[in-house]
């Protein structure tokens, strides 16, 4: 996965291979958007934009590999976007909580 | 104390997920058998440009056997997933009861007004950055099941990997018969010439 230019046995296997990636960079984010308390729809938006930049350059640049081959580009930045979002929500808002937590006794 | 209770759960209901479907030994079997059995097939096709009608043979029983082992392990996962979804069910409502009315988290964001319905359910006030536990839940069931499902979504795969190798054997057979005729005919060909010149030679 983190080789550059990797030659893939199948087509599976580099769409697994985004799908893992993309849920690395989700939970770090998350984490990361929830210690910075990043609030409302920025810190959404600029998940989504990350993301699918992360995996357009992953994919462009560091492997090189022709997207036609996988049905174009919306197809590959398709791939687990669903569960990785759910990822990036699920730990921003576990730490947002914990540091709020800490924050506000009240909570 | 409620955040920890809560990732708790959600960490134990999907474990359990796992641990009853694809930790299981008759699953765990029928998928090793399923990628031998699929490697093997990979070998013999590989290995197809000496085939003769037995070669043929034994590829189309391996790859019936596969088809059998493909259903077997379909149905395994049927089945598990059937009561993992009556677990599930029941588990939510225990759950919902115990954490009804209470603010599990507080969300970074305020939802749209379909989401509150989920992400405020039963819950007092009009701040919408409380989360209920119902959303919690159904967010990280999205994250987590996926995660697993990604992995074991194999047998989809091996079923449609079977039906694309059964086409390309199909192919591959065809080119090899129509070759395996021309050969035949030119050493029929070449038969009938050595005799004929023996005969001519014999004749002489």
């Amino acid at each position: 996965m983190l080789t550059a230019e990797f030659t893939w046995k199948d087509k599976d296997e580099f769409l697994d291979a985004v799908y893992w990636l993309r849920q690395i960079i989700s939970l770090i984010m998350g984490i990361l958007w929830g210690y910075l308390l990043l609030q409302g729809f920025i810190g959404l938006f600029t998940f989504l934009l990350t993301n699918c930049f992360v995996v357009y350059l992953y994919t462009t640049s560091y492997q090189n590999v022709d997207d036609e081959e996988y049905g174009g580009m919306t197809e590959i930045l398709k791939e687990g976007m669903m569960s990785s979002f759910a990822t990036f929500l699920v730990s921003w808002i576990i730490v947002y909580s914990a540091k709020m937590e800490n924050i506000d006794p009240t909570l | 104390m409620v955040l920890s209770d809560t990732l708790l759960i959600v960490g134990i209901s999907t474990c359990l997920t796992w641990l009853l479907v694809y930790r299981t030994e008759n699953y765990q079997r029928l998928k090793n058998e399923v990628e031998k059995q699929t490697k093997k097939l990979e070998k013999q096709k590989a290995t197809i440009s000496d085939t003769g009608k037995s070669a043929k043979k034994k590829i189309d029983r391996q790859e019936e056997r596969l088809k059998n082992d493909s259903r077997d392990l379909n149905m395994t996962k049927m089945k598990s997933m059937f009561a993992i979804s009556f677990v599930f069910m029941a588990l939510l409502s225990v759950f919902n009861s115990i954490f009804d009315g209470r603010v599990v988290a507080t969300l970074p964001f305020v939802p749209f007004s379909l989401l509150q319905n989920l992400s405020h359910r039963n819950l007092a006030g009009n701040d919408y950055t409380d989360c209920s536990f119902i959303f919690l839940y159904i967010l990280c069931t999205m994250s987590i099941r996926q995660v697993l499902g990604s992995k074991d979504d194999m047998a989809i795969s091996i079923d449609k990997e079977t039906a694309q190798q059964i086409v390309n054997i199909g192919h591959r057979v065809n080119e090899k018969r129509e070759e395996a005729l021309k050969r035949l005919l030119d050493v029929v060909y070449n038969i009938e010439g050595a005799v004929h010149t023996n005969l001519q030679v014999n004749g002489v």
